[in-house]
């Protein structure tokens, strides 16, 4: 089957599982994002957008500040990928990324006071390497996640005595919209409420796909700095890139 | 020429005039009125006369009073005759299909009617509503009726293919699950077709979505000077115009998408943005310059505004919102409806918006207790 | 007599006798003096206070008050206990170790004493101090014209009985004091109750301080050397339970559970709780909880609302312990003799019994945080199985931890089943009980009046077969009195429901005829609708601007008339909202809130205030009959109109109440109860001149229909105290909706 005909489906059934468990109180974007994938089987690459799926996190014993609730955690996604079956030469999966969760919470800071609105947020960037670069200011692995970001920036709102920079960006697989609601549930959600979805074996079925087609290329490029006759790892995806600490 | 309604009830003392005076002033509409006859009666009138008419209203209850001043009773009510009237429909393709309106006196009137009734009626008011509710007055009541009229002609004379019902250039925006549901409702009779179409694609959100909505996607004020420069014109070519897209104006959202990708920002998703910021990339591109964003209302956190808060009409993120209850088994196409968080906790409507989906009452349990402080009363 | 000293300023100075008449006058009876006393312990930072009863079956017996609370200073003492009406808890509304709301009534302590005994003995010492510190009052001191600063009460310093804490010895008790009257006082006091359920064996392993703040109190009798509990935690709360549920996992990682019960019948085998957990690939699945030993819980089981499944509560007792378990309740966590934070505290549900409970269905076994209270002790000496999170509030959620949380779940759910049997059990035998009874109850076909009179004959024939002497015929003859009084009140009951019965048929007419008005609707506002798109002059749109308010004023009136009549044909029962009501029924009156220029405003203190199941159409009728006495109050007082409704919650007792406000010529303090009579009322006879408003005005029946049907859902009503700007309050109270209740009718 296409790629992109795959990937459309597994959106769709990952929706519908959502639809089944009660995590999830509007899978729409999802849907939608599933529909968009199918309908655009002209283009060259794969493509879909999931504007903003939100699920509420659970209370968890070590969160700052200790008394803030009323968290949703939202996962936004512009993705696209290559359509062909690449068989002989490992290449990057996908083609752009923007991977944005955001976390949106309340807190009362005391008796009096009005309950005030707390934000953080986590992107997953694939880092544009332009020709001009040569050497970046500081390293930038191709796929790393970064706390803060864009959303984070406006003035209004108050860390209270945080610091947030951009670094560090740490290293981690690249995320579809699957493996991100994947992400999601096992980080923000209690083992009780997710245990019969991720028991659920479509949803298993589903997970699996997206990590075998963003999973595999990415590790194979890691493994072949210790073994480069083993593996064909196309020059954009070298694991140099990946992982620019590699000596 | 003046569509034809006919109007069947049981009232007494020529009650009847007004409303029909109501409804017939600007003389697009006109009023064969007739009280209920013996079933057999009844329905041989109808039949012979049906090809005259564009549209039947009746009266819930035909069987309280005596219709020629006697001892004579109709014996059943509007319901069954809807739905005797809907059956010869099916069985005869050719002949004309048509709304049929409910009207009733009875407070209840819609809690006492099955789901099936329901399906038999295009529009259900209480007598009590009329010329006093807001989207109950006579000029909305023509309005609808006429929409009614005209949609189900329309659909009569259409080819009954997606393509020519919804007049979509590129059909593929479109979620295929809808297209494949509504290529089966297409071969069945008009009135299931056109109630499927209204109540579900119409009435509630989906891939259409009405102006309010609109206003909330774009993060535009509907009192900024530029707005209606916006949406007629800019988005002209987004608007729907296929069946039942007269009167109320309807926005093809996956269009709306694209529009905003290929016009307005490729780079900056619509959904995640705040309505400052898309207000500021519609001004510089499009060169508007009265366009005011939206604000955030009430407790709403985020201005990434996307759906419309059922109750009180303001634009919130769905973050902001609480999903309502009686919605988990909607179609994929169709959109959640929500209410915002203010409304959740302090409700000011009557309908039962106090029923949260089932999944939300831990959420809202949480928000009350860290608002629960604004509740308390000082000592006497 | 120099009657022209130099006097330049004067001061007030105190009659003595002012101590004994307060005493008298602000603390009521001895137990609320008594209880008084205990909270004062409680805000001085108490954790134990004993209270010791040494013959005081008769009157002149001692009671002792002994707490560990800080004690007191002499600085403390002089401007404190010895300063009468001091400010001191004003300047510290919660109590400095534990942080405390403070439970005593200001300035309150030294009276109650005055009003136990007539001589005190304090003996207070604080943890810095070398030596404690004596004083002895005798009250009789405090005589009348005797100026108070003359009246000198002894003070020595003697040796500290111990680390820090206050001694009240009252002698010469006025009263005697019975078992009934002592645990009446244990009530008073028992929501101030904080479980503190560390072990001996966990106390002696504890280095630093406690910091965690528990309170318990102890009711003693001491007789002839002979110490007996009257009331303490154990006898009041713990020996009530309707089971404990105790289970342990020993050196060898084994758990086991056991379920106790003297009310249920449940076996007392104890049950071995199997881990079955797969520790690695290749081991089979293991019995034992290998990073777990030397663990122990207990817990104290019940089920609230089911006094009859136990063996000696009350109803008000287990429903005093339903109260007290919404802060207490739940299952605490001790590691090495501490307390840890936050498991248990009212508002955490670290087992998911909370979030489980409210999934399951058929709650027989209702099994939530607020249905035990229990504690886990870990003795973890060298921390090596368990560690705490670096904010300090919980532990880190290891393995260690994740097989504490699985080791309770499974013991509990053990002792669910276990527990199952029993309540079955009982409630087939209440079953057939209550089959029996009816059985028994519809064989009697008297009435009521033939009832009484066969009561007469009864007592009549009692009375003559005994002696005649003069305690006979009293007590014959208040025996006749009461049931000559119950005839009268029959009587005059038959005559209000006979008024009744004509208003009600009056009422289905309205009902009737307001149906029908509905036909009218449509016809008019139709030709309204035509008018509207009429050229008029200016007396025409005038008129018809006229005409259609008019009418929207009639049709506004008889939809409410017709909302209350349907809803009166459904006689279904359900939990009320109470903000629904009150914005159901402001939208009805809203046009005659309009016409009559009234400001009507709502303020809500709570979220889900849902009343008991009642009948809705009842609500129209409450709010209606309030609304028609306000507006009548205000037009007799000629102001502009204002009313307000607030709706709130009362916590204790479980209630929620509605305030009906109006700004009108109020209610005379002597008519306070007088108003929920029938047929009373203030108008004074109408003459000729009387408008037709004020004749139809006043059935006097309005008032006491509203207490009665709020009394018939076990409700109160009274005239309440007005908010400025408003001169009349109507406050009804109602039992709120149990949880039970809203998942029955799904609300």
């Amino acid at each position: 089957m296409d790629r992109s005909k795959e990937i459309a489906t597994d959106l769709i059934r990952l929706a519908t599982v959502l639809r089944t468990y009660p995590v999830c109180s509007d899978p729409y974007p999802l849907d939608a994002a599933g529909n968009y994938c199918l309908s655009n089987s002209n283009r060259p690459h794969w493509s879909y957008k999931v504007g903003k799926i939100s699920f509420d996190a659970d209370l968890v014993n070590g969160r700052i500040p200790f008394r803030c609730t009323d968290i949703k955690v939202s996962l936004s996604i512009e993705i696209s990928g290559s359509r062909d079956e690449q068989n002989e030469t490992t290449i990057n999966p996908l083609n752009s990324l923007q991977f944005d969760i955001e976390i949106e919470g309340r807190v009362s800071p005391g008796e009096e006071n009005d309950p005030i609105d707390l934000f953080s947020s986590w992107h997953l960037d694939r880092h544009i390497y332009s020709l001009k670069d040569n050497a970046p200011n500081y390293s930038h692995p191709l796929y790393h996640l970064a706390f803060g970001g864009v959303k984070m920036e406006p003035m209004e709102k108050d860390y209270g005595r945080s610091i947030i920079l951009p670094a560090p960006r740490i290293i981690h697989p690249p995320m579809d919209a699957v493996l991100g609601i994947d992400f999601i549930l096992q980080n923000y959600k209690n083992k009780h409420s997710i245990k019969k979805v991720i028991e659920d074996s479509d949803y298993r079925k589903i997970v699996k796909n997206s990590q075998a087609r963003l999973w595999k290329p990415f590790f194979e490029s890691i493994y072949s700095h210790w073994n480069p006759s083993g593996f064909n790892i196309h020059n954009e995806f070298s694991p140099k890139m990946i992982l620019p600490f590699y000596l | 020429m003046p569509y034809k309604i006919l109007y069947i009830d049981d009232t007494q003392e020529e009650l009847e005039k007004g409303t029909i005076n109501g409804l017939e002033q600007g003389g697009e509409i006109s009023i064969i009125f007739s009280k209920p006859n013996f079933w057999e009666t009844q329905l041989d009138q109808i039949k012979s006369t049906i090809k005259d008419f564009d549209a039947i209203i009746l009266d819930l209850r035909l069987n309280e009073k005596s219709f020629d001043g006697g001892a004579n009773f109709a014996k059943y009510r509007g319901s069954s005759l809807a739905q005797e009237l809907r059956t010869l429909s099916k069985e005869s393709p050719t002949l004309k299909d048509y709304p049929i309106i409910l009207v009733s006196a009875d407070q209840y009137m819609e809690e006492s009617l099955d789901q099936t009734s329901h399906d038999l009626f295009d529009l259900i008011i209480k007598k009590s509503h009329i010329g006093i509710k807001k989207n109950c007055l006579y000029p909305e009541l023509q309005s609808r009726i006429k929409w009614l009229i005209q949609g189900y002609n329309n659909l009569f004379q259409a080819e009954k293919t997606p393509a020519a019902t919804l007049n979509i250039e590129n059909l593929g925006l479109i979620d295929f699950r809808f297209i494949e549901e509504w290529k089966t409702q297409l071969t069945k009779p008009i009135h299931v077709m056109a109630g499927f179409f209204t109540k579900k694609v119409i009435d509630k959100p989906s891939f259409l979505i009405n102006e309010l909505t609109l206003s909330a996607r774009l993060g535009v004020r509907l009192d900024s000077k530029d707005w209606v420069v916006l949406k007629d014109k800019y988005l002209i070519d987004c608007k729907y115009k296929g069946i039942f897209s007269d009167t109320y104006d309807r926005w093809i959202m996956p269009a709306i998408s694209q529009w905003w990708e290929e016009k307005i920002s490729n780079n900056e998703s619509l959904r995640v943005i705040s309505s400052s910021r898309r207000v500021e990339l519609l001004k510089d591109t499009l060169g508007l310059k009265s366009l005011t964003p939206l604000e955030k209302q009430g407790k709403s956190r985020s201005d990434s505004f996307w759906v419309i808060c059922k109750a009180r009409g303001y634009a919130i993120d769905t973050t902001d919102g609480f999903t309502l209850a009686k919605q988990e088994h909607i179609f994929p196409w169709q959109e959640r409806e929500y209410i915002s968080i203010d409304e959740a906790l302090d409700q000011s409507i009557e309908e039962n918006w106090n029923l949260v989906a089932p999944i939300e009452k831990d959420r809202l349990r949480s928000l009350q207790e860290i608002y629960k402080k604004s509740k308390t009363r000082g000592q006497k | 007599m120099d009657t022209e000293k130099q006097i330049e300023s004067i001061s007030f100075s105190v009659d003595a006798g002012l101590v004994n008449r307060l005493g008298k006058e602000l603390v009521g009876k001895p137990e609320t003096a008594l209880s008084e006393l205990v909270k004062n312990a409680y805000d001085a930072d108490a954790t134990v206070v004993d209270v010791i009863f040494k013959n005081a079956d008769q009157i002149g017996g001692t009671i002792i008050i002994d707490d560990d609370g800080v004690g007191m200073d002499l600085n403390q003492l002089e401007k404190g206990f010895m300063r009468i009406s001091s400010t001191d808890k004003l300047h510290s509304p919660k109590s400095k170790k534990f942080a405390r709301s403070k439970a005593g009534r200001k300035g309150i302590g030294r009276f109650a004493t005055q009003r136990l005994g007539q001589s005190l003995t304090i003996v207070t010492q604080t943890v810095n101090s070398d030596r404690a510190i004596k004083v002895t009052i005798n009250w009789n001191d405090f005589k009348v014209d005797t100026d108070i600063s003359l009246v000198k009460n002894r003070l020595e310093y003697v040796d500290k009985t111990k680390s820090e804490g206050t001694t009240l010895i009252i002698e010469n008790a006025w009263e005697y004091w019975s078992e009934a009257t002592v645990t009446r006082v244990y009530r008073y006091v028992s929501d101030l109750f904080q479980p503190n359920y560390i072990s001996k064996k966990a106390l002696e392993l504890k280095v630093a301080n406690k910091v965690d703040s528990t309170f318990k109190v102890s009711f003693v009798k001491v007789e002839n050397g002979q110490h007996k509990v009257i009331a303490d935690p154990n006898t009041m709360l713990y020996n009530k339970a309707l089971a404990t549920i105790e289970g342990f996992i020993d050196d060898n990682h084994d758990g086991y559970c056991q379920v106790l019960s003297n009310s249920l019948d449940v076996s007392k085998d104890i049950i071995p709780i199997l881990h079955e957990k797969q520790y690695s690939k290749d081991e089979p699945k293991s019995s034992k909880y290998k990073n777990l030993s030397n663990v122990h819980f207990k817990a104290y089981y019940f089920i609230y609302q089911r006094d009859q499944y136990y063996t000696g509560i009350t109803k008000q007792e287990l429903a005093n312990i339903q109260k007290l378990a919404n802060e207490q309740g739940g299952i605490k966590l001790y590691r090495n003799g501490f307390r840890v934070l936050p498991y248990g505290e009212s508002n955490d549900d670290w087992l998911l019994m909370d979030k489980r409970n409210f999934y399951d269905s058929g709650v027989n076994i209702p099994f939530g945080n607020r249905n035990l209270f229990g504690f886990v002790e870990i003795i973890d000496q060298k921390g090596e199985f368990f560690e705490e999170t670096a904010s300090r509030e919980g532990l880190i959620e290891n393995d260690a931890f994740i097989e504490l949380i699985t080791f309770l779940n499974k013991s509990f759910e053990a002792a669910k089943k276990t527990l199952r049997y029993g309540v079955e059990a009982i409630k087939n035998k209440i079953k057939e009980e209550r089959r029996n009874h009816d059985l028994v109850e519809s064989e009697s076909i008297q009435t009521t009046i033939e009832k009484l009179f066969a009561l007469e004959r009864s007592v009549n024939d009692i009375l003559d077969f005994n002696d005649s002497s003069a305690g006979n015929i009293e007590l014959k003859s208040s025996a006749l009195r009461i049931i000559r009084e119950i005839k009268a009140d029959f009587q005059s009951l038959i005559d209000e429901l006979g008024m009744l019965r004509v208003l009600a048929s009056l009422g289905l007419t309205i009902g009737e005829f307001t149906h029908e008005v509905i036909q009218f609707s449509p016809s008019m506002m139709g030709d309204l609708s035509v008018l509207d798109n009429q050229n008029l002059n200016a007396e025409g749109i005038r008129s018809l601007e006229n005409l259609r308010r008019t009418i929207r004023l009639f049709t506004a009136y008889t939809a409410y008339f017709n909302a209350t009549v349907s809803a009166n044909i459904n006689r279904e029962l359900r939990p009320q909202q109470l903000t629904k009501v009150v914005l159901h029924f402001k939208n009805i009156i809203d046009s005659d809130i309009q016409k009559q220029n009234l400001d009507f405003q709502t303020e809500t203190y709570g979220y889900e205030l849902f009343t008991l199941p009642m009948h809705s159409s009842e609500w129209s009728s409450i709010l209606f009959n309030l609304y028609t006495n306000a507006k009548k109050a205000i037009r007799r007082q000629g102001v502009a109109g204002k009313i307000k409704v607030i709706l709130g919650r009362v916590e204790i007792g479980s209630k929620v109440y509605i305030e009906f406000l109006d700004n009108g010529d109020g209610i005379p303090e002597e008519n306070r109860f007088k108003v929920f009579e029938p047929f009373f009322t203030t108008s004074s006879p109408l003459g000729f001149e009387a408008t037709d408003e004020e004749k139809l005005g006043g059935t006097g029946l309005g008032l006491k229909i509203v207490k009665d049907i709020v009394q018939t859902y076990g409700g109160t009503v009274e005239v309440g105290i007005p908010d400025p700007d408003y001169s009349t309050c109507i406050r009804i109270e109602l039992p709120e909706a149990t949880s039970k209740d809203k998942e029955r009718y799904a609300v």
